[in-house]
This record gives C-alpha cells, structure tokens and sequence, in this order.
C-alpha cells in the first residue's frame, strides 16, 4: 500500500522540527516537575507524546482524500462526544470539559479543532468546484453560511463548558481560513459585526459566577487573589530569567511556587526564567519556521483540501503560540490556551502531533496526484 | 485507493497570499521577540530583585456573613471575631527554641504545631498554616510581646458565627459546616476554598449565596521575617445580606417551653399570607456545636440519637393525618354534592365492606348524625360511608387540591412531599390493584396517606382565609449590609381551592364545634375570650385492640397525636398545628399544647392594644 514515493518526499525537516520542539518540552516539564509540585507529569507527558508520534505515523499512512470523503462524518462524531461532554462530562477547577475512558481524562475539543479544519476543507473544496472560480473578488457572505454554522456548534458547546480559550482558538482558525479562502473585506466586517452581536446574547445565557470568570480573564483586578497575582508572578519569572537564564532547574519563581499552572498555561514563564532571552527567542524561532513551512506547505498543495487543512492546522498553532506566549508575557489576557509541545496534557499533545501528521500527509502527497 | 481528481483551484495570486500571511506571522513573532526583550533585558534588573526576595503575600479578606434576624429585629445568627495563629513555614524559623517559644505562648505542646506545619501542603510553603484557633486575648497578646522573635507568625482575625439563642429556632435557622472536597469541584462553590464554611440546612443552607458576601483580598510586601510593610492592592471584602425571618422569636421560645419534653413538632403560621411565625421540631440542637472541638462520643450521640435532633420534623416528617383528613373528605362530599350539611346519616358502631369489618372509635356508634356532629365527634363510620361513595380517585383529586402529596415550596430545604395514594401510584409502587378496604381506611387518614406537619398548616391555614393555598414562608425580607432593602417578600397565592364559600362556612363551623362543643373531640383547647376552631387527629403507628390501655403499650408504638386550630374563627389570623409524636390522641396533649400558644398569642396582642390606647389616652390629654 505504502507508495515508495511517500517515504522518498517524506517532510523530514517538519518532522525533526517537531521532534525538536517536543524534546525541549519534555525537558521543561521535568524542571516543573522538579519543584514543590509533586508527581512525575514529565514521564506522563512521554508516555502521551510516544502515543502521540503513533498517531502522526498512523494519520501519514492514511491518503488524506480519506479524511476528506469522510470529513463531515468525522465532524459528527466529534460533535457527538462534545455532546456527551456537555451532559455527562467530568467536571475539573470548575469546568465540565473532559470525558473518562477508564482512568483517562480526555478533552473532546481539542480533536475538534482539527475535525471542524477538515469539514470546513471538504466544503469550500466543493464549493470551488460548482462556482469554477467565478468567485474572483472573493466570497460574500451569504455563501459562507455552511462554514459559520460548522465554526458557530463546536465554539458554542464550548463556551458552554466554559472554555473561553479554545473557544477562541476555533473562532481564530475559522476566521483565518476565510481569510484565506478570500472573502470580500466588506463581508468579513459584516462577519465580525454578527460575532460581536452574538456575544451579548450568549452572555445572557450564562450564570452569574461563569461572568465573572470570563470578566475576570478580561481584568485581572477584579481578582487579585487569583488571575492577578498570576499575571504578576507570570511576568517577575520572565523578565527575571535575563539575557542567558537561571539555568536548567534553577528557576526560582517556579521552584517555590509563586507561579501557578505552571505546567500548564504558563509553562512558558518556567522556560524563559531558565533559559534566558536566549533559549526564549530560540523557542520563538523554531515556531516561527513550524509555521511559515506550515504556510508553505499550504501553498504548494495541489487541491483545495489540502491547501485549507494545511492553513487550518498551521493557523491553530500560530494561534495557540501567539496567545500562550502573549499570556505568559502579559501582552494579552489570560485565557486558558496551552502552548503546542510546552503545555502538559494528553489531548492536546496528541492533538498537536496529530496535526502534524496531516501537514506531513498533505506536503508527501503534493505530488502523487 | 480513492479515484483521481483533476488539481481545480489554482490560485491565480498563490504567491502574494502566502507572502502576506508569512509577513503576518514574522510580524507577530517579533512584537513577541521584543517583548522578551523588554522585560528580560530592560526590566530584567528590576524582575530579578523581585523576584530573589519575592516578599509579596496575598492575604485573603473575609466577609462578614450575613445576619439572621427575626421579624422584631433580633439577631439569631451573628459573628464575632475569632483569633487564630497561623504559620507561614517558608518565614518561620524551624529550631527549637522557636517552636518552644510559639507553645509557651500558645499553651500548646511542640508536637502538635510539628504535626500541624507537616500535614500542610508541601506545594504552597507561602499559605499559612492555621497552628491554633479561638484564641483568647492572654494568648493574642503573648504572640504580640513575642512578635519579634516569632518570624513568620501570623495572628489573624475572622469573624465566627455564633448563635445567641442556642437551641432556640436551630431547624429554621440551620447548622453550617466545612466544604468538602466533592463540592470544591462544582460550579456552585466556585470561588470557594478548602477550609471555607458554608450552610448546611435551614436558612443558612437556603440562603448561603445571599449570606456569604463577597471575599476580598489584599497583595501586601512583607519583611524577612514576614512583617507587612505595604499594601500593594487591596479588594475589600463585601458584606453578606441579612435576612430577616418571619419568625416571631418571643412565640417562638414560648412554644419551644410548652412543649419541652415532648417530640414532635408545632407551626405557628399567619394563614393570611403564609408567614410562619414560629416552627419548632423537637428535640433540637446547638448549631454552634458544630463550630467548638467535640469529641467523637458526643458526636456520635448527637447523630446516633433515635430521636434525630437534625431532622426538621415539620418539614421532613410524614405522618398518616388520622382524623385531620376528615375536613378534605367533608369537604370534597359537599363540593361533589353527595351530601347537605343537614342530611342525617345512620351510625353503627362498624361498617362492612364484603367480610371485612371497619370500627368506629366510639363503641357503640353514633346512631344517626349530620356531617357538622360527624366532625365535631370524629365519627369514623360517617366517613367510611363518605369516602365509600367518593372513590379513591376523588379522595385523592380533593387532597391534591388542597396541597397535599406535594412540597408546599417552603424556603428551606429538605422538605418531603407526603403521599396521597391512588390506583395509579398503587400499581406503578406495588404492582397490585387498589383494594375498596384500603379506599375506606383512606378516609379517616390512615393507610397509605401521608402528610407533613407544613402541609397541615397550609391546608388549615386554606379553611381558615377563604381556600387561598399561600406557599408557606419564613423570609420575610432581605437587608442588605447598610439596611436597603434589596428584596421584600410578599405573601405568594399557589392556587385557589375551588370549594364554595358557603361549604368552608360549613366546615368552619363544625370545626369550631370541634373545639366549643361539650362532646367536641378538640373541647380542651375551648378559650373564653377567643373562639378557636380546629380538630383533633389520631396517626395510627399500629392497630391496637381496642380494650388495652394506652399506658401499657411500648412508647414507639403509640399512636401519634395531631391538633390543627386557627383563631379568632370569625377572621383567623392564627392558624396552629401541633403534632405529638407518640402522644396519644390529639384531644389530650395537643389541644392543650395549642391552647397555651393561642394564650400567649393573643394575652401579648391584647397587651399591646391596651398599651396603643393608653399611648393614645396620654397623647389625648395633652
């Protein structure tokens, strides 16, 4: 079955990028794991990202057409388990977002993510077929509304749980792919218009307490006690960390505890208080070039899918990074976004080494058809 | 292999795209650059100062709980300022003469403050950790002298609740209790930590959200030894709201002194608007209990007590009515018209059904009466006949009319439901048909038929004003912290039961016979200067021959004793229900239990009214 062409145009370079990025990960992890935090998360994280490569090697074994004749059955089923989240979820710090299999939690909306990339990538590919690039000054409105309504389910449910973070994330990739699909300027200020009509309805559905979390993301002062204590704490382990960095294992900020949810939301302070500008801006590159080759790959897809599953996955990384790392930073408000191969948390390492998968599936296949 | 497709789209401007959307992201990725830059590098200096000695503390404000008032402006519930020593083990100084130093001041030995400081989260050595509550002012002071010395020590102040009435009202006003970890994870509790109390029944359960107020919290610079030097930032914590109950509180310990010694429960409700006056379940508790130390055995007494101090009888105990129910039999014969209030009805001393042989209480029986002696009496034969002809189904439709076999929908939880049976509930809960015999012991209030004590005052109170169902309550308003009120309760009408004026009149009228008859079962409770109606009701626990005598059967077995009156019965603004558990017959203990409250009730109002005419005689002389 394995085309001989499929090993010789194998996307090594994104390949080792990746391995890479998750190395580094892992070892930061171990450093979180070395302080007054007990429990050995760095082995789980390992053990989730072996898993992990797995399924990057089982979705690049997979024609990607595959997952376009079955995008929006694929898409079904994965709204269907963040349905059964929504009724019979686990709940955690206060949130309904996991489902147990056994004694593993497992969170939903990360694959969505990539289900709602492939079903928006099945449907614009069809749509370029019926309109035969009629379309030369870009999409209106109207005939985005398939796409709205496969963004609009998976943020709403979302939302819902609350999980204001991937919620964005969602309404970020499908904004971008839009973007990228073309759609007229006037249109997507009308879009954007409608996304800010939305936001009060869907703030009156919401209990008192979920407000003021989400009012609280937005303004940390209103909580000092937690976000904003986090924020301060987030930044003095930053910007302590200097040119050349503590050092491995020598942070202090996270050693003794001032800085929470260290492993995961603000996984990146630890590093930077490590490694320095440095080691930071090394990070920085090396996403910087996941995600420009990312956009390459995109560009030299030969169909439509391709192209939107391509840009779909690199723009949820660039997404993800941006956001986490404003966060730690203290550019942007603190939602809760993981920072791809950093974060710990099996969903979404698995999710992101399977969104990598993809893009190897998409840039081998470039030319076998 | 999936079928060949033709490459459609070719992007006629791939390139520009992808050259715009690369700018983007080096764009991004630079602004991220450049604010590593800034604060490693250009703040860097100041970061790592702050962060070698990270000295800032975040100290939590909590806010006073709300207070629990009674309908005159007496505090039921309230706080006073507890003291407490905490630790912060990160700043204290962990020798010997340090933990000696801290037990000299404490009275406490150094093994227990090691226990404490080693049973604390090893994650968070910058929480402090509680070594001592309840301090008393010597000990508070001893710390202060000793400040210097005592690194990392910490007195802090919170407020306690405290129960200035102890056992008086503690089933409406509730217990409160630690969280556990279970409720931590729920969305309700958000914003709740480990350690936090809250409401666990009564008002202070029902009306945590209200009570609790707000937290508030305080970023402070503290000093090597863990002195605060400044306060960064600071959210004041925000009051919680008071409630003021409708409780009558002087009613309340009045009817909690008569019936000292028994166990059962009484309602005082005004069956104008539903206000509860007073609710007393007996045996009570202490609801500071649970904030002192007590040893295990005490505990153990408390909740292994066969008696169930906890339960809140009026709410949560269900009884078979007994005789009670013959108002809602007499009452739904008169509105089916099957009988009129005059036609006489023969009496044996039994009525039979196939073989079965169902007694009247009275040997002998009553010969023939009409429906207003069948209740003031209580004939039971009178009623086998009516409930024969209504059916069960109609029984059961005239109960529900009058709130029975549903939660009234009182502001406190736990409330049951009752039961009124019928063929439907009978074959879903047993699987069996509903049997005639079961129809006739139906009709006097045995049998299945349960009923809460709040739902007899609820159905009384019905009969009383007029057949309005007010939902019983015991909030009366809600202040906030300056006094504005934020939310007033107004009585809540839950439906209308649809029985004619003239019929009620019948039925008050036999019910205050009940009470001023010579042969009225209810005859004990007969006031001089106020007319009283009500009726008496017997709950069998079980059958027992007629001809034993009430003294030789074992205490749990005996019957339980009801008593339901309102007065004055031409416009009743006092409707009180009186259960007995294991008293006997409601005539006895009940009847006069209700008398003295009705004494007290109306002694205090006329009182008062003589007082308001003197005030005015006084202003008129002037």
């Amino acid at each position: 079955m394995i085309d001989r062409r499929l090993i010789t145009n194998f996307d090594w370079p994104l390949f080792f990028l990746t391995i890479i990025l998750s190395v580094i990960g892992v070892i930061n992890l171990y450093s979180t794991s070395q302080g007054v935090l007990s429990g050995n998360i760095y082995v789980k994280q390992i053990y989730w990202f072996i898993i992990g490569l797995l399924a990057l090697f089982l979705i690049f074994c997979i024609d990607y057409r595959f997952f376009e004749k079955w995008g929006y059955l694929i898409y079904f089923l994965f709204f269907l388990l963040l349905l059964t989240v929504f009724f019979h979820g686990s709940i955690a710090y206060g949130a309904k977002r996991w489902l147990k299999f056994g004694g593993i939690r497992f969170q939903p909306s990360e694959l969505m993510k990539l289900a709602m990339i492939i079903a928006l990538g099945k449907y614009f590919h069809g749509q370029r077929n019926d309109l035969k690039g009629e379309k030369k000054d870009g999409y209106r409105l109207r005939d985005l509304w398939v796409p709205f309504i496969l963004a609009l389910i998976p943020v709403m449910l979302i939302l819902k749980q609350p999980d204001l973070g991937t919620a964005i994330i969602f309404l970020f990739i499908f904004i971008s792919i839009i973007f990228y699909m073309r759609i007229r300027l006037s249109s997507f200020f009308i879009l954007c218009g409608i996304i800010l009509f939305f936001v009060p309805i869907f703030w009156h559905f919401l209990k008192d307490y979920q407000r003021s979390r989400i009012l609280t993301f937005f303004n940390p002062s209103r909580d000092p006690l937690g976000l904003g204590y986090q924020i301060i704490q987030s930044k003095i382990a930053v910007g302590s960390g200097g040119l050349w960095g503590k050092g491995f294992l020598h942070g202090t900020q996270s050693k003794l505890h001032f800085l929470p949810t260290q492993h995961t939301d603000f996984v990146f302070s630890v590093f930077s208080e490590e490694w320095g500008l440095i080691g930071s801006i090394l990070v920085l590159i090396l996403f910087c070039l996941l995600i420009i080759w990312g956009l390459s790959i995109a560009n030299q897809s030969k169909d439509l899918f391709g192209k939107v599953v391509a840009f779909g996955i690199t723009s949820m990384l660039f997404w993800q990074v941006v956001i986490n790392i404003g966060m730690a930073t203290s550019l942007l408000p603190v939602v809760g976004v993981p920072l791809p191969f950093f974060s710990y948390g099996g969903s979404s390492t698995v999710t992101t080494l399977i969104a990598i998968g993809l893009l190897i599936n998409v840039k081998t296949r470039r030319f076998i058809f | 292999m999936l079928e060949r497709r033709k490459p459609i789209y070719k992007p006629s401007n791939g390139k520009q795209v992808s050259i715009l959307f690369v700018g983007i992201v080096i764009i991004a990725f630079f602004f991220l650059g450049l604010r590593l830059f800034y604060l490693q590098i250009i703040k860097g200096d100041e970061n790592k100062k702050l962060a070698e000695n990270n000295r800032i503390r975040l100290r939590k404000l909590i806010p006073q709980r709300g207070l629990i008032i009674d309908r005159h402006g007496t505090i039921l519930a309230g706080n006073i300022p507890s003291y407490r020593a905490m630790i912060v083990p990160e700043d204290f100084e962990h020798s010997p003469d340090g933990f000696k130093l801290i037990a000299r001041c404490l009275n406490i030995n150094v093994d227990e403050i090691q226990k404490r400081l080693k049973s604390a989260s090893k994650d968070f050595p910058f929480r402090p950790v509680t070594i001592k509550t309840d301090l008393n002012w010597k000990e508070v002071a001893h710390i202060e002298e000793e400040r210097s010395h005592l690194p990392g020590v910490q007195i802090v102040v919170s407020p306690k609740r405290y129960y200035p009435f102890g056992k008086t009202c503690s089933h409406v006003i509730g217990y409160m209790g630690m969280i556990n970890v279970h409720e931590l994870r729920k969305y309700e509790y958000l914003g709740y930590q480990s350690g936090d109390w809250l409401g666990r029944s009564g008002i202070e359960a029902s009306c945590e959200p209200i009570l609790r107020g707000k937290v508030g919290g305080r970023q402070i610079e503290v000093d090597a030894i863990g002195r605060e030097l400044k306060t960064l930032s600071e959210v004041l914590p925000i009051p919680g709201n008071n409630v003021i109950l409708t409780i009558d509180l002087p009613l309340q310990k009045k009817i909690e002194e008569i019936f000292k010694g028994k166990i059962g429960a009484v309602i005082a409700i005004d069956p104008r608007n539903g206000e509860i006056l007073s609710m007393v379940s007996s045996p009570s508790f202490d609801p500071g209990v649970f904030y002192k130390k007590i040893s295990k055995k005490e505990w153990m007494k408390l909740v292994k007590d066969p008696f169930h101090p906890f339960q809140n009888r009026c709410i949560m105990g269900q009884y078979p009515p007994g005789s009670l129910f013959k108002v809602v039999v007499a009452a739904a014969a008169l509105k089916e018209a099957l009988i009129t209030p005059s036609k006489k009805v023969f009496c044996p001393a039994t009525f039979i059904l196939g073989d079965q042989e169902y007694r009247d209480w009275k040997e002998g029986g009553f010969g023939d009466i009409n429906l207003k002696q069948a209740l003031i009496e209580s004939c039971d034969v009178y009623f086998y006949k009516l409930g024969y002809r209504l059916g069960i189904e109609k029984i059961a439709k005239y109960a529900r009319l009058f709130g029975l076999g549903r939660k009234t929908g009182i502001d406190i939880p736990g409330e049951k439901s009752g039961l009124v049976p019928d063929k439907n509930w009978k074959r879903k809960r047993f699987n069996e048909p509903w049997y005639l015999g079961e129809t006739i012991t139906c009709s006097i209030g045995q049998g299945y038929l349960l009923v809460t004590p709040i739902q007899v005052a609820s159905l009384f109170s019905a009969i009383a004003n007029g057949g309005i169902l007010y939902r019983p309550h015991l909030i009366k308003r809600i202040e906030r912290y300056d006094g504005i009120i934020t939310k007033e309760i107004l009585p809540e009408p839950l439906g209308k039961v649809s029985i004619s004026k003239e019929n009620l009149d019948v039925i008050r009228k036999a019910l205050i016979g009940v009470v001023n008859s010579p042969v009225g079962t209810g005859r004990r409770c007969k006031m001089e200067r106020v007319l009283v109606g009500g009726k008496t009701g017997t709950a069998q626990v079980i059958s027992i021959p007629k001809n034993k005598n009430e003294r030789e059967i074992p205490f749990k077995l005996r019957d339980h004793a009801w008593f339901a009156a309102f007065a004055p019965a031409e416009n009743p603004e006092l409707v009180v229900v009186v259960l007995v558990e294991h008293g006997g017959h409601g005539g006895n203990v009940p009847a006069l239990v209700a008398k003295d409250i009705f004494d007290f009730y109306f002694r205090r109002k006329s009182g008062e009214e003589m007082q308001m005419v003197m005030f005015k005689g006084i202003a008129n002389d002037r």
